[in-house]
C-alpha cells in the first residue's frame, strides 16, 4: 500500500539514470581493447580495428532500428534475420529482372516498409510481438526458399561490387553505413517528436494513450524503422559478396537481441537509446575479434560470447534493481 | 480458545510503543495498541499514517525495532510469519491473495491439508463446507474455481482461509475497498457475525461509515503514532477525521467562488456501453461540479464517456458550444480540450519512469514539436510553466515521478494538461492516495483552475470531498443521476442515503 511507497522512496535512487550503463560499457570497451592490445599488438592495429566495425556494422545497423521496437514496449522482433536475407533475395531477383540498381533498391526498401508495417498493424491490433515476428520470420524465409530454390543468387553489377567492397578514404561501405545510421538514429529518437512518443510509449502504453497520442502509428512505424534498417544491412550483405544468400542470417536476431539489452534498453521498454545498442554491437564485436586473433575454436567463440552476454545483462539488472532504477 | 460471547475486558493483543523505520523515514514512532477478545477495533489513518507497516508488523512481514508486545498478557515477540502463526494472528491482505485457478476448497487450505494420509477432492470439500459456512458462502460448491467467483466472495474466501489457519486474531486490510455496495453488505455481516463467534477483528478501512456500523472501537494512527482506543458510542465522523487528519476539516476547501461564465460542458441524452441510464449534465465556467457514488456506481463512466474513453452510443455532448462528433475518440475530445485524469494514475495518468518534464510535456507533444522536430526550449517553456502553476517542487524536475510522493504524482497527472490549456477537467477520485496536507494543495489548485475558467467535473467516493470542493452536487446511485443539489442545502448524511439508497433502512 501507499504507506510503503512512501517509505520505500528514500532508498531508491530518484533520478533516471540512462546514461551511467552507457558509460560503464563505454568503459569497459576501452579497457578491453587497451588490455587486448597489451597481449595482442595486432588487436590495437587500425586495420583491425576497421575490421571490427565492419564486422559489428551488420548487427549494429538492424540493432539501431530493432532498439525502436525495444524502446516503445514491444520487446523484440525475430524476423529481422529473414528479413535481411529476405531484402538480399529481393533484390538480386529484382535486378535479375534487369532494373537498374538504384530502383532495385527502391523497390527492396518499399517491400520493407510494407513487411513491417503489415507486422506493426497486427501487433498495434493486439497481437503478441514475439509470436508475430515468430510467425513473419518463417513466412519470410518460406518465400524467399521458394524464389531461390534455396541457391544463392548471384548479382552481376559492378557497381554494387564496388558498394560492397569500396573504402572510401580507407573506411568500408559498411562502416560509413553504421556511421551514418547511428547518427540518423540519434536524432530521431532525441529530436524527433515520434522519437519522444516511442520513448512515452515505452514507459506507460496506457498513459501514452490517454495523453492523446497515437499508439497503433507509433507502433506501425517502429517495426517499419526495424525493417528498413534490416532492408539495409540485406543490400550491404548482398553487395559485400555480390551475391544474395539464403543462409548465414540464422545468428542475427540472436546478435542484434544481445546488442539492445548489453546497450542498456530496459527490456520492458522506456529507458534505453539506440546509440547504445550501437555500443552494444561494437563490443560483442570486439570481443569476437579478438577470439578470432586469438585462434580460438568456433565452438568456444560462441561459448564465451554467450557467457558475456548473460554475464552483462543479468549484472546490469541486478545493479538496476539495487537502485531501484 | 476461541469463546463466543460479548466482548470482554480481557486484552488479546496488547502492544507498546512500537517503533520501526525505513531508512531515514520514521513510519511508527511510538505506536500504542490493544485489541479485546471478542471485539472489532477499527485501525484508522490516512495513507502514510503507518497502518500497512503495523499491519506488515502484526502479519510478520516485518519485525519492529523497539516496542513490547503482548499476547494474552504474556510477552511475545512478533517477527516472523511462524511467530505471527504461533500467536494465532492471521492477515488478508489489501491484495486479494486468492488463487483464482484453484478451487475454493483449496484456496481455503492453502497454508496446510487439514488432516494426514492422502488427500482427495471429497475429503478437501468436506473439511471446506465448514470453514464456508462460518463466512456464509454455505450454499457453495467447493470445487468451483474460485476465479468463477464475485470479488467479494473472493473476499470472503480468504477470510474463510484465515479461519482455516485456526487464528483468534482476525485482520482485514481493507477488505471493502474494491467492492460494490451489495457485497460490503455481506463482508460486513461477515465480520460481525464472526466477531459474535468470539474472534477478535483488526478492520483496516477508509471507509468511515463502516467503522459506525461494525467496529465496537477505534484506534487512529497519524504520521506513524496512535491515539488512544475510543469507543465508538463516543465519537461522530467529524470527530474521527479531525483525529486522522489532525485539525479541523473545514481548512481543507478553498472557499467557493460566486459567479460563473458561460455554460463550456453540456451533454444530453448520453448513453455508453457502462452507462444504461441517459445521462445530462451542464458545467458552466469557473464551476466546480462533484459526482459521488461509489465504486461501480457510473461516475466514473460518465467521465470516460465524455473524454472519450468509452464510445458514447447516443446523445450529444457539447464542449464550448461546439458538438463533439458521433462516438468522439479520447484524441478527438482531447483536441476539444477536454482532459481526463482517471481514478488509477499509476495506471494511465503518469509515466512512473520518466521525468517529470517528461511527463508534463506529453499531452502537448505537438506544441513542443512544431513540424514533428522536438524544441527544448518548448519543453523547458512547458514544464516551467506548468511547474510554477501547480507548485511543483522545480528540484525535482529530474526525479523520476515515481519516485515522487501521491500528492506531488497527482499535481504531476493533473498540471500534464495545463500544457494543451483545456476549457474541461475532468478528474476521477482527484486525492485516491494523496496525503493529508497535499489534499488541501490538490483542492486549491482545481478551484483555481476554474477560478481561472475551467468548468471542472470531478467524481468520487468521499462525500466530504464532494461536499467541500463542488459547487454543485450529483450524487449517483446504480448509474443514475439522483439530483443536482447545492452543497450548502444537502447534508452529509443525505449524500450518503443517495449514493447508498438506503432510505428505507432504519436510519443510524
Amino acid at each position: 500500500m501507499s504507506a510503503t511507497n512512501t517509505v520505500s522512496t528514500p532508498s531508491q535512487n530518484p533520478k533516471t539514470s540512462s546514461f551511467t550503463q552507457f558509460f560503464l560499457l563505454l568503459l569497459g570497451l576501452i579497457v578491453l581493447v587497451a588490455v587486448g592490445g597489451l597481449f595482442n599488438p595486432v588487436f590495437l592495429t587500425g586495420e583491425n580495428g576497421l575490421a571490427i566495425l565492419r564486422a559489428a556494422a551488420m548487427s549494429g545497423i538492424v540493432a539501431l532500428g530493432a532498439t525502436f521496437i525495444t524502446l516503445s514496449g514491444r520487446f523484440f522482433s525475430l524476423a529481422l534475420g529473414s528479413t535481411v536475407m529476405f531484402s538480399g533475395v529481393t533484390l538480386a531477383v529484382l535486378m535479375s529482372l534487369g532494373l537498374p540498381f538504384s530502383i532495385a533498391v527502391l523497390l527492396t526498401f518499399a517491400i520493407a516498409t510494407v513487411v513491417g508495417a503489415v507486422q506493426g498493424v497486427i501487433i498495434a491490433m493486439g497481437a503478441n510481438p514475439i509470436i508475430t515476428t515468430l510467425g513473419a520470420s518463417a513466412l519470410l524465409a518460406g518465400l524467399a526458399g521458394l524464389t531461390t530454390n534455396g541457391v544463392n543468387i548471384p548479382i552481376e553489377s559492378e557497381l554494387v561490387a564496388w558498394i560492397g567492397n569500396a573504402r572510401l578514404i580507407g573506411v568500408p561501405t559498411q562502416t560509413w553505413a553504421f556511421v551514418v545510421a547511428i547518427g540518423i538514429a540519434w536524432w530521431v529518437i532525441n529530436k524527433t517528436r515520434f522519437g519522444h512518443e516511442t520513448v512515452l510509449l515505452g514507459a506507460n502504453s496506457a498513459s501514452t494513450r490517454a495523453s492523446g497520442i497515437s499508439v497503433a502509428r507509433v507502433t506501425v512505424s517502429v517495426f517499419i524503422i526495424a525493417s528498413i534498417s534490416a532492408a539495409v544491412v540485406g543490400v550491404l550483405a548482398a553487395a559485400q559478396f555480390s551475391k544474395a544468400r539464403v543462409m548465414g542470417f540464422d545468428g542475427l536476431d540472436f546478435d542484434v537481441v544481445a546488442a539492445v539489452l548489453i546497450g542498456g534498453t530496459a527490456i520492458q521498454g522506456g529507458r534505453g537509446s539506440p546509440v547504445q545498442s550501437a555500443l552494444g554491437a561494437v563490443v560483442i564485436a570486439t570481443i569476437q575479434n579478438y577470439m578470432l586473433l586469438l585462434s580460438w575454436s568456433q565452438g568456444v567463440r560462441t561459448l564465451v560470447t554467450g557467457a558475456f552476454i548473460v554475464l552483462i545483462v543479468v549484472g546490469f539488472h541486478i545493479a538496476g534493481r539495487r537502485k531501484g532504477a | 480458545m476461541i469463546e463466543p460471547g460479548k466482548p470482554t475486558d480481557q486484552l488479546i493483543l496488547e502492544m507498546k510503543d512500537i517503533h520501526k523505520s525505513f531508512g531515514a523515514v520514521k513510519a511508527l514512532k511510538g505506536v500504542d495498541f490493544e485489541l479485546r477478545r471478542g471485539e472489532v477495533m477499527a485501525l484508522l489513518g490516512e495513507n502514510g499514517a503507518g497502518k500497512s507497516t503495523l499491519v506488515k508488523i502484526l502479519a510478520g512481514l516485518q519485525s519492529p525495532e523497539s516496542g513490547s508486545i503482548k499476547i494474552d498478557g504474556r510477552p511475545f515477540s512478533l517477527g516472523n510469519m511462524k511467530l505471527s502463526y504461533a500467536a494465532g494472528i492471521a492477515v488478508a491482505e489489501q491484495e486479494l491473495s486468492v488463487i483464482g485457478p484453484l478451487s475454493a476448497a483449496e484456496n481455503i487450505f492453502l497454508g496446510g491439508v487439514p488432516f494426514s494420509g492422502p488427500w482427495t477432492r471429497s475429503r478437501l470439500a468436506e473439511k471446506a463446507r465448514g470453514y464456508l459456512e462460518s463466512v456464509g458462502l454455505g450454499h457453495l460448491d467447493p470445487a468451483i474455481p474460485v476465479e468463477q467467483l464475485a470479488v467479494a466472495e473472493r473476499q470472503l474466501i480468504e477470510i474463510a482461509r484465515l479461519l482455516a489457519t485456526k487464528a483468534r486474531i482476525l485482520v482485514l486490510d481493507e477488505p471493502t475497498a474494491a467492492l460494490s455496495d451489495a457485497d460490503i453488505e455481506r463482508v460486513k455481516s461477515t465480520v460481525l457475525r464472526l466477531a459474535k463467534a468470539g474472534h477478535s477483528i483488526i478492520y483496516v478501512t477508509h471507509r468511515l461509515g463502516e467503522v459506525f456500523e461494525i467496529a465496537d472501537r477505534i484506534i487512529t494512527l497519524r504520521s506513524g503514532r496512535s491515539s488512544p482506543p475510543v469507543n465508538v458510542s463516543d465519537m461522530t465522523l467529524e470527530k474521527v477525521i479531525e483525529q486522522m487528519i489532525g485539525r479541523p476539516l473545514a481548512e481543507m476547501f478553498p472557499p467557493r467562488s460566486s459567479g460563473f461564465g458561460e455554460i463550456v460542458l453540456e451533454m444530453s441524452g448520453v448513453t455508453s456501453p457502462a452507462l444504461n441510464v441517459s445521462q445530462s449534465l451542464r458545467v458552466r465556467a469557473g464551476e466546480i461540479v462533484g459526482i459521488a457514488g461509489q465504486v461501480g456506481s457510473g461516475t466514473e463512466s460518465l467521465l470516460r464517456a465524455i473524454a472519450g474513453v468509452d464510445v458514447v452510443e447516443t446523445g450529444t455532448i457539447h464542449v464550448g458550444g461546439k458538438l463533439l462528433p458521433a462516438a468522439h475518440t479520447l484524441s478527438s475530445a482531447i483536441q476539444s480540450g477536454v482532459a481526463y485524469c482517471s481514478s488509477d494514475r499509476k495506471l494511465d495518468g503518469i509515466f512512473a519512469d520518466l521525468k517529470v518534464s517528461n511527463n508534463l510535456v506529453a499531452p502537448s507533444m505537438k506544441t513542443v514539436s512544431p513540424r514533428g522536430l522536438v524544441s527544448r526550449r518548448r519543453i523547458r517553456d512547458v514544464t516551467a510553466t506548468i511547474s510554477k502553476q501547480m507548485a511543483i517542487d522545480p528540484t525535482r524536475a529530474e526525479y523520476r515521478v515515481g519516485a515522487l510522493s501521491g500528492g506531488n504524482q497527482q499535481k504531476v497527472a493533473l498540471g500534464k494538461w495545463l500544457g494543451i490549456q483545456p476549457r474541461v477537467l475532468l478528474v476521477s477520485e482527484p486525492t485516491r492516495g494523496v496525503d493529508v496536507g497535499a489534499r488541501a494543495e490538490i483542492y486549491g489548485h482545481l478551484r483555481r483552475l476554474a477560478d481561472e475558467g475551467m468548468a471542472v467535473v470531478f467524481a468520487s467516493s468521499d462525500i466530504d470531498e464532494v461536499l467541500g470542493l463542488a459547487d454543485t452536487v450529483i450524487p449517483m446511485y446504480r448509474g443514475r443521476q439522483v439530483r443536482t443539489v447545492s452543497p450548502t442545502k444537502v447534508t452529509n448524511h443525505e449524500l450518503v442515503r443517495d449514493i447508498t439508497h438506503s432510505y428505507d433502512e432504519a436510519a443510524p
